[in-house]
């Protein structure tokens, strides 16, 4: 009798365990987003309360700084206005090689800038939740960027908010390219080491590419798959070594630091409604 | 509404609270490439002072709302949870539970195993074992303290919740007093 009662409390958990395993997936999913909008306002709240947080800090400012910040603005603005023009000087010319060479065009997105309300980095996953979702038309498998480049892909959309996986999780693999190369190379992250900026795994790299600490490779989107745009900065090769096959080298590559401080990103949502971007949520 | 669902939706308001408390500090601590975990809190008193469906709702429920946020399989947390809870359990009466140290000690045990069991489960997943197993072990040094830091204010809540529904624990005699 005593034994029965001391191994009472697995006998429960194994017919909790028995009952969860005959639960439909439908009604598991169901639990599942139903506890996650109970939390997502939670999440909402504390990125609400940082920005107003910011915004009293800002008012602390002196009218000189606020001044000196405008002018910096106006030189930054100045600078933009003429990017812009060369950009649409060089998309004109896009179009017009694509039509002369017949060449498929580039899928068209949508930026959408997004707030990050958590970011939720640990050894086995690297996320973000963004402060947009269904209600703001985000598709799952959209790329996402941020002025230092690549940020990962949309695994997850919400009512309100979407989940990003970063590259810098173990999970993320991309065929990226070096700068000035064509041909492609494995990405894969998921090197977080405490104290120290994300790295990744860089393979299949053809033997005649270099790479050294104190002569890194930037290395890119390569644009293969369809769902990261090309050219998109993804970070830097700073070791490579011969594989053991002797085929190919294979090396690590240093991510952005500024990946840990991330605040804002641009979620490109694909224009095209056939637009296959496959779905990473598990 | 009946004693033991009042106990278990008290504890698990205070189970999503200290969820949130923590997405938050992790979501600061994130440049620093450290995260805190602190599930060994979530089962310690439930497993300690509850009987036992009426915690193992709590330690199960409290799994499902950290499943409901991570990429893992939605009711593996819950499973450790559960399981973690049945060890702390089947020893509780050997403990002196009402004691906060104890209850502290029990969750730094708990913390631990949950972290040697995902690492057993998912660490050939990661690119580089070395690097993750600094990582691991860097994590879990500082979920430990956090765990230290917050757990006798933590526990605290619990039982002032606890009261607060009218639903306490039930008085236990301890044969240490």
């Amino acid at each position: 009798m005593r034994r029965f009662d001391q191994a009472r409390p697995f006998l429960t958990l194994g017919l909790v365990l028995l009952a969860w395993m005959i639960v439909p997936t439908v009604i598991k999913r169901f639990a599942r987003l139903s506890f996650y909008e109970f939390q997502a306002p939670l999440d909402v709240a504390a990125s609400y309360g940082r920005e107003l947080q910011g915004f009293w800090a800002d008012r602390t400012r002196s009218n000189a700084e606020l001044l000196s910040a405008a002018r910096d603005l106006q030189r930054l603005n100045a600078s933009y206005e003429l990017r812009l023009q060369e950009d649409a000087r060089l998309r004109a010319e896009i179009t017009r090689l694509e039509s002369l060479l017949r060449l498929p065009s580039y899928p068209e997105f949508r930026p959408e800038p997004a707030r990050v309300v958590r970011r939720d980095f640990n050894v086995w996953w690297q996320r973000l939740v963004v402060r947009k979702g269904a209600n703001h038309n985000i598709r799952v498998g959209s790329p996402v960027i941020y002025v230092g480049g690549l940020v990962g892909r949309v695994v997850e959309v919400h009512a309100t908010t979407s989940v990003i996986e970063l590259i810098s999780s173990p999970g993320v693999r991309l065929a990226a390219v070096f700068e000035g190369d064509d041909r492609p190379v494995s990405f894969q992250g998921g090197i977080n080491a405490p104290m120290r900026p994300p790295e990744a795994v860089i393979e299949f790299v053809p033997l005649d590419v270099f790479a050294t600490p104190s002569a890194p490779r930037r290395l890119v989107t390569s644009g293969i798959g369809g769902v990261f745009p090309p050219g998109l900065h993804v970070g830097e090769v700073y070791q490579l070594e011969p594989s053991t096959d002797g085929l190919f080298k294979s090396g690590r590559a240093r991510l952005d630091p500024r990946l840990g401080r991330i605040s804002e990103v641009t979620i490109l949502v694909p224009l095209d409604p056939a637009f296959h971007v496959p779905s990473a949520t598990p | 509404m009946p004693h033991a669902l009042r106990q278990v939706l008290a504890l698990l308001a205070c189970a999503a609270v200290l969820a949130a408390i923590v997405y938050q500090i992790n979501h600061y601590a994130a440049p620093w490439a450290l995260s805190f975990s602190v599930a060994g809190l979530f089962v310690t008193l439930p497993a300690l002072r509850l009987p036992l469906r009426t915690g193992l709702a709590c330690a199960l429920l409290a799994g499902l709302w950290l499943d409901a946020a991570s990429p893992l399989p939605f009711g593996r947390q819950a499973l450790l949870l559960g399981l973690a809870f049945c060890f702390v359990h089947r020893i509780r009466d050997r403990l002196p539970r009402t004691e906060t140290v104890v209850l502290v000690v029990v969750a730094l045990f708990v913390n631990l195993a949950l972290f040697v069991a995902l690492a057993f489960l998912d660490l050939g997943a990661l690119p580089d074992p070395a690097a993750g197993g600094l990582r691991l072990l860097a994590d879990l040094l500082v979920s430990q303290l956090l765990t230290v830091l917050l757990g006798p204010w933590y526990f605290a809540l619990q039982t002032a919740s606890l009261r607060l529904v009218g639903a306490p624990p039930a008085q236990i005699v301890s044969r240490y007093a």
